[in-house]
């Protein structure tokens, strides 16, 4: 690479790489407004699972091994590893719609859908069969996430 | 050569940050935008340097009878604009050498006009500073340097090696002069030393018209970003040597860490609307290699920008902004080939996916950074789409005049993200970017 065009890399990187990395506290869960409703599907993978009931979000989605922050487009934390039977909450920080959905973009699946409309909204699924479970959001497809049930 | 008038707060036009966000963003006012907190609607800047409007603009005398010195300019500002006054003539210049070699005469006198447009930004801005004598006679000598660039280009696109030689001497001669005319209007600027950038400049400019000529895409616009990415090397310095000689009239260190953020996302998002309208043309105009090339030059800018992002925010927001930023770029292209097939359905399609997507952009920065309010950011990340459009659809008009003329606007705008920005980010981390 040419010096000049290396030292305005440098310019550039160097100026932030003296920066600490600012991790992102995961914020508690809350919502303060209704969730919107998941979509509901029928599980289509093997055993029993089933979509839960949407949950009316007016209650704050307390901080638990089944709460997933949503926040810079990115679903937090993931992979996430929950016993069968937990209900899963993701609560959005992200001032835009987010609807992580099962499956890949390429292979998307129909064992949960979930609508997220916006910041401080909240929706959820319980998983009650064990696996591991892709998902990604359907608007933003470059956002994915995992979780393993045991 | 003493300075004629005092710099006032109508030095460089091309200074007015129109930035409209409730970030603590120094305002120099041009006369032509208007900034007001949480507007969020600003016009692009335009390219008019109103030299009738560099009069000393005192406020009244003071009891004592001293003149009080009118709002002071952001010199990370100045430092700022000077690099991408500098980086538009690198890219007009391009644009215009490449459309002479490939014999797209009305293409070239198009970018020539507008690469004499960014030189009057620049002469006005010299003249702003000191004074009418001065731009007149700067003028002429930074125009010198392009006739000098024509005439490399005319000799290597004719295998004309001692004309080819010749044009390079001239060249390097004139960086010497160049340099001597600026060193003689300001001490803290060595001649030796400014010398020494403007015969890199030339060279890496050279290096831009031999890789068109020997057709090769993928080198010239590698050697496009190492041109572009060299001119601050030469606007640093004379920011800061105009910052020591006129204290009293700007704010701030150009040299501070704060400063050097917003020259980089000057510059970064500049060569993003450059490259990616090399690319849209080169898509428009059917020449597949050299749009393939320029979308790989885009693609490193999107990943410097990334990075940029990830070092600020971390490796996990780097990653997720990578991929949303690069998005819009889909989009573009999208927008471009609807364009061209004429497919008007599906060109208001990725209109509105542009559109949508200006929110999204909003929410991730807004989301990180509680100085940037989102509404404001959409309205201009809507303009920077808007501005970008134009020139696509310009191209798509086959009208060179209005292709980079509308160019000449969307790199203008990018300012107005770039330093709302570059202010929320120092904001938000005093201890990483102290004043």
């Amino acid at each position: 690479m040419n010096t000049s065009a290396h030292h305005h890399r440098r310019v550039i990187t160097l100026t932030y790489a003296a920066l600490t990395v600012v991790g992102l506290a995961a914020a508690a869960c809350s919502s303060t407004t209704p969730a919107a409703a998941p979509t509901t599907t029928p599980a289509t993978t093997p055993g029993t699972a089933a979509p839960a009931a949407p949950t009316p979000g007016s209650t704050p989605a307390a901080a638990g091994p089944g709460a997933i922050t949503v926040k810079l487009f990115q679903f937090k934390p993931s992979p996430l590893t929950i016993p069968a039977g937990t209900k899963v909450t993701w609560t959005s920080e992200d001032d835009t719609v987010h609807e992580p959905a099962s499956g890949t973009p390429e292979a998307p699946t129909t064992v949960f859908d979930v609508e997220l409309d916006g910041k401080g909204s909240s929706g959820s699924f319980t998983f009650t069969t064990p696996g591991t479970y892709a998902y990604y959001c359907k608007i933003h497809t470059s956002m994915t996430g995992e979780i393993t049930v045991t | 050569m003493a300075p004629k008038k005092p710099i006032t707060r109508h030095v460089f036009p091309a200074l007015a940050i129109a930035g409209s966000l409730a970030v603590g963003v120094v305002a120099c006012s041009s006369g032509t935008t208007t900034s007001t907190a949480g507007s969020g609607s600003s016009a692009p800047t335009t390219s008019a340097a109103p030299t009738t409007t560099a009069t000393a603009a005192t406020t009244p005398a003071t009891s004592t009878g001293t003149a009080v010195p009118a709002t002071k300019v952001s010199a990370a500002a100045l430092r700022a604009n000077l690099t991408t006054l500098f980086n538009s003539h690198v890219i007009l210049a391009s644009a215009a050498t490449g459309a002479a070699l490939a014999g797209r005469t009305d293409d070239f006198n198009a970018a020539a006009a507008e690469l004499d447009k960014n030189s009057d930004d620049i002469t006005a801005a010299v003249g702003s500073v000191y004074g009418d004598d001065a731009g007149k006679a700067f003028g002429p000598l930074w125009k010198k340097h392009i006739v000098f660039f024509v005439d490399y280009t005319k000799a290597v696109g004719a295998g004309d090696k001692a004309a080819a030689d010749k044009a390079v001497t001239s060249l390097t001669n004139y960086a010497g002069d160049f340099a001597a005319f600026l060193s003689g209007a300001n001490p803290n600027v060595p001649k030796d030393g400014l010398t020494d950038l403007v015969k890199t400049h030339v060279l890496t400019l050279k290096d831009v018209v031999d890789a068109q000529a020997a057709k090769d895409p993928v080198k010239t616009n590698a050697a496009l970003a190492t041109a572009i990415a060299h001119m601050h090397m030469i606007a640093d310095p004379l920011a800061a040597g105009i910052v020591k000689q006129f204290p009293d009239m700007f704010s701030g260190d150009p040299s501070s860490k704060g400063a050097d953020l917003q020259v980089a996302l000057n510059s970064a998002f500049q060569q993003h609307v450059a490259f990616a309208s090399i690319a849209t043309g080169a898509a428009l105009g059917g020449r597949n290699d050299e749009f393939t090339a320029a979308v790989g030059q885009l693609d490193k800018n999107s990943d410097d920008i990334t990075a940029a992002v990830g070092s600020v925010y971390g490796d996990d927001a780097g990653k997720a902004f990578g991929p949303l930023w690069k998005k819009h770029i889909t989009f573009f292209v999208d927008y471009t080939k609807a364009v061209g097939a004429g497919d008007k359905a599906t060109a208001d399609k990725t209109v509105t996916s542009l559109t949508n997507y200006a929110g999204d952009f909003a929410a991730f920065l807004s989301g990180a950074n509680p100085n940037l309010p989102k509404d404001g950011l959409t309205d201009l990340v809507k303009t920077h789409i808007l501005t970008l459009k134009d020139v696509v659809d310009a191209q798509a008009a086959k009208d060179p005049v209005k292709t980079y003329a509308a160019l000449a606007v969307a790199m203008k705008h990018m300012h107005m993200i770039a330093d709302p920005l570059a202010a929320a980010i120092t904001t938000q981390f005093p201890e990483k970017f102290p004043s």
